[in-house]
């Protein structure tokens, strides 16, 4: 007697899945020319930036969500990238088949060199020695004056991608993250539905565990981590051409507790998670700010609510949604076999 | 013996500190047996388990698995060797289901895990094979059950399987019983006596009564000092045995 | 480059690194008992600071001051754990960080609204002047107060830790608490003094040390990573771990800093010597830390069991 999950036909949970996603995939298409029908343009800028954080999230979340590795240092990875990209751009280098892909692998190999000495470590000292090496690169960006030191480096012009998506810079720009963040949700919903992924979700349960049944978890905790820095870095190198300006402040550690924020906000270990948090604290941010300069106060006690009451943030309640769901389906499927 | 002993361990030497957990032990299981290992509470038979599985490193001493020296190998090679190890106090994936628990230990015994790109639900080899360890232990209908949701000895139960599911040479069993009612002891015997014809076993146990009835040798260990090896009936009748442990045991 | 200078340097790292002891051993102290990260440790220091320059514009008297401002933070901190933080130890460290993440975002705006961004503070006009304490050495009087005030409080700490009770209490907690709590010690008052006292002793860091570094709101944050870089090189829950590891990174940063920009303009062409200097000074600390952590991952003097 086979036990596969039921396979209901016209399976209600999907279709409104798949509805709800072409919406929203619609209105982001469609979001460039409904705001400047608005008068809105400006927003533009903000919705690229938030997706662009959102990539960065997203990136976290593959090893603070699933993988359950507290790291306090990921902004490193995203600062690496952003410099990296404009450095190559302040020295006349402006393809982006060339630069993104160079930037990606130096934060991969950033990553593979940081991870292989934190992952030896565990619980807070791995917090805390993700921290120092993002610190050590935070300094380093401040104190090396040939890439701008503390002023930053402002670059003059963007990325070259040989296509133009649009006449508009920043309409085109819009549509170049887009692109980049479904591809980035893509790659991530196919590596956590591997038996990679598999692998990186039983480590958060017990890594010990994984070692006792024949798979070297070190191996794994490394390879996701220089996935996640890789992503981190192509954030990074979308950032600095959105804005056409890097600092160290985004290597800042308070910058790794912003990205946790929204990984937290928007759902430890879910897909999108990260993007719907980036979503909502940058959007928390712009209307807050519209009030009042202490829009941190506002955002810190929203924060400390979540934590305290919803620990897996809003993905808590789509969690106990499908646990919901899913004991429908069953009953579902043996009203389906009894005669 | 003509023929080397399928595991041993030899003069294993382990200290925190002031105390010496395990004392120059020696010992070795044979092929197809079931060699049990029992001891007064604070023996130190966990931290001997552990240094036998890999996960404690020893100060001195030396183990061979089928004449290879496995003395310095992490936890993973031992088990792709077929050293394996279960759980006194059960370590299960909590947030997976039963089916993925099992999965897991066969994908890994599958080979390489660095598979991105495949969606593991299509893997058809691996839900079959899985499935039929689910079914020869007993859990097949809790298949898509979370292990944190199971009774505590059907997640005993799974802890074994996760173990069986290897396919080990040699399977590390701390105190499988641990727990259990009568019923379910039942269960966990018929599994090891299952798991016999294919591995040998190393069986840490309280319960006399499952240690006297399975054990093919029984070796005993007092405050880190391994004091006597022998068959069941030697071990029964050992004056020292006696005094040090079996004394208000019932036998 | 003279020994003069190395020793001055030295004597200043001495005086940071009995400071940086202060907020480390109760961030050690906090974490080795209730095994909770505090983020928030910082923003304690901070407000310590904050309320000794505003209550000396109402004493005049600088010394006074701190001593008010020690025990409004202390009562503050405590405040804080029995409302707030309690709820948190039974959390994950993910949670924890998480948490005290956001109470630093609230704090420091807290202070930014009734205060603003910064406020003056300066030493006591009778300290201001330095003093001879060795043939060709002056070194600022206030400074030396400053040390004499670490060594002071790191004894009556180690008095506290080895020779009462509560001390006794304290350790047992450190390296088992279950095994503490099972014992009847009676945990939720222990927790809150714990972390009542290190509240007080991060005022009086903060307080000490800001006629030299200002007093401004993010204050904490700096010298909060260097916390727990001390800590983590020390070994979470030893308060013995965290003295010899703050004197290390106080004096590595410190001497560090103005040492090492001299040293590469000795062996290094000039136009690599300032950039290299100030950016390896500044990162000697992290690597200090990675090299100790790479050879003993849980620290130097790690209590817990």
């Amino acid at each position: 007697m086979s036990s596969t999950p039921p396979q209901i036909p016209h399976n209600p949970k999907t279709l409104t899945h798949a509805i709800g996603l072409s919406l929203i995939l619609g209105l982001a298409l469609a979001m460039p020319y409904l705001l400047d029908k608005l008068g809105l343009d400006y927003y533009l800028g903000t919705l690229t930036k938030m997706m662009i954080y959102g990539i960065a999230a997203c990136s976290l979340n593959l090893i603070l969500g699933y993988g359950g590795l507290v790291s306090f240092g990921h902004a490193a990875y995203v600062g690496i990238g952003a410099y990296a990209v404009g450095i190559l751009i302040s020295q006349g280098h402006q393809n982006a088949w060339i630069d993104i892909p160079l930037a990606v692998m130096l934060c991969a190999g950033f990553a593979f060199m940081i991870g292989f000495i934190c992952l030896r470590t565990r619980g807070v000292y791995f917090i805390m020695i993700t921290l120092a090496f993002a610190q050590m690169l935070y300094y380093l960006s401040n104190s090396i004056k040939v890439f701008g030191g503390d002023e930053g480096l402002s670059i003059k012009s963007r990325l070259d991608f040989g296509v133009q998506l649009s006449s508009k810079s920043d309409v085109h720009l819009y549509f170049v993250v887009l692109i980049f963040l479904l591809l980035s949700l893509y790659f991530i919903h196919r590596i956590m539905n591997s038996k990679f992924g598999q692998v990186i979700k039983a480590l958060k349960d017990d890594d010990v565990r994984v070692d006792s049944i024949g798979i070297h978890g070190f191996k794994y905790k490394l390879a996701i981590f220089v996935i996640a820095g890789a992503i981190g870095g192509l954030a990074g190198a979308l950032m600095v051409n959105q804005q056409k300006y890097v600092s160290p402040n985004l290597l800042h550690w308070t910058q790794s507790g912003i990205l946790m924020v929204m990984v937290i906000l928007g759902g430890v270990g879910t897909l999108s998670g990260g993007l719907w948090g980036a979503l909502l604290l940058l959007t928390l941010e712009s209307v807050i700010s519209e009030y009042t300069l202490h829009w941190q106060f506002y955002v810190g006690w929203i924060l400390l609510a979540v934590i305290l009451m919803a620990p897996k943030g809003l993905s808590s309640f789509s969690v106990l949604w499908s646990r919901v769901s899913k004991v429908g389906q069953f009953k579902h499927k043996a009203r389906a076999i009894k005669p | 013996m003509s023929h080397p002993a399928l595991f041993e361990a030899r003069h294993l030497i382990k200290r925190y500190g002031q105390l010496v957990a395990t004392q120059d032990v020696s010992l070795c299981v044979n092929d197809n047996e079931i060699h049990a290992l029992i001891g007064p509470n604070g023996a130190g038979k966990t931290t001997l388990v552990g240094q036998l599985s890999g996960q404690v490193p020893c100060d001195s001493g030396e183990i061979f698995f089928k004449g290879e020296n496995i003395t310095k190998l992490r936890i993973d090679e031992r088990v792709k060797r077929g050293v394996v190890r279960s759980y006194q106090i059960t370590r299960l994936f909590k947030s997976f289901s039963c089916l993925e628990n099992v999965s897991l230990s066969v994908q890994a015994r599958q080979g390489s895990s660095f598979s991105f790109w495949s969606n593991i639900k299509n893997d058809h080899s691996l839900t079959q094979e899985s499935e039929s360890v689910l079914e020869s232990i007993g859990l097949l209908d809790k298949a898509h059950v979370l292990a944190a949701d199971l009774s505590h000895a059907e997640q005993r139960i799974l802890e074994l399987g996760i173990a069986y599911a290897t396919q080990p040479k040699l399977l590390l069993l701390d105190e499988p019983m641990a727990g259990t009612g009568p019923q379910e002891s039942e269960l966990i015997i018929s599994l090891i006596e299952k798991i016999k014809s294919s591995a040998s076993i190393f069986l840490i146990e309280h319960d006399m009564d499952t240690v006297f009835r399975l054990a093919d040798r029984i070796s005993v260990l007092v405050n880190g000092v391994l004091i006597a090896t022998g068959t069941p009936e030697e071990i029964r009748s050992d004056p020292q045995v006696k005094a040090a442990y079996l004394g208000d045991e019932h036998v | 480059m003279t020994g003069i200078l190395i020793l001055e340097q030295a004597l200043n790292g001495l005086q940071f690194g009995l400071m940086l002891f202060l907020l480390a051993s109760g961030l050690t102290l906090v974490f080795g008992i209730m095994d909770m990260i505090n983020l928030a440790h910082g923003a304690l220091y901070m407000i310590g600071a904050f309320l000794t320059a505003w209550i000396v514009q109402f004493t005049q008297s600088f010394f006074l001051s701190v001593f008010l401002a020690v025990i409004l933070t202390s009562l503050f901190g405590m405040l804080l754990e029995k409302t707030l933080l309690k709820t948190l130890y039974a959390r994950d460290h993910m949670s924890q960080v998480l948490a005290t993440f956001a109470l630093i975002l609230i704090l420091n705006e807290s202070v930014k609204m009734i205060w603003g961004t910064d406020l003056p503070l300066s030493a006591p006009d009778y300290l201001s002047g330095p003093v001879e304490i060795m043939p060709g050495l002056m070194y600022s009087s206030y400074r030396l107060v400053i040390i004499a005030t670490g060594l002071l409080i790191a004894l009556l700490l180690y008095l506290l830790v080895s020779q009462t009770k509560m001390g006794a209490w304290v350790r047992a907690g450190a390296s088992n608490r279950s095994m503490a709590m099972a014992m009847g010690i009676n945990i939720n008052a222990l927790f809150t003094s714990v972390f009542g006292l290190g509240a007080a002793l991060c005022a009086v860091a903060g307080a000490m040390l800001s006629p030299l570094l200002a007093v401004q709101v993010g204050m904490g944050e700096n010298i909060l990573i260097l916390a727990f870089v001390v800590i983590v090189i020390g070994g979470i829950g030893s308060v013995w771990g965290a003295f010899v590891g703050s004197i290390l990174v106080g004096c590595v940063d410190t001497m560090g800093r103005s040492l090492l920009p001299f040293l590469f303009r000795e062996f290094l062409p000039p136009q690599w010597a300032s950039a290299a200097g100030p950016a390896v000074a500044s990162i000697l600390v992290y690597v200090l830390m990675a090299v100790v952590l790479f050879i003993k991952p849980q620290g130097l003097f790690n209590q817990r069991s």
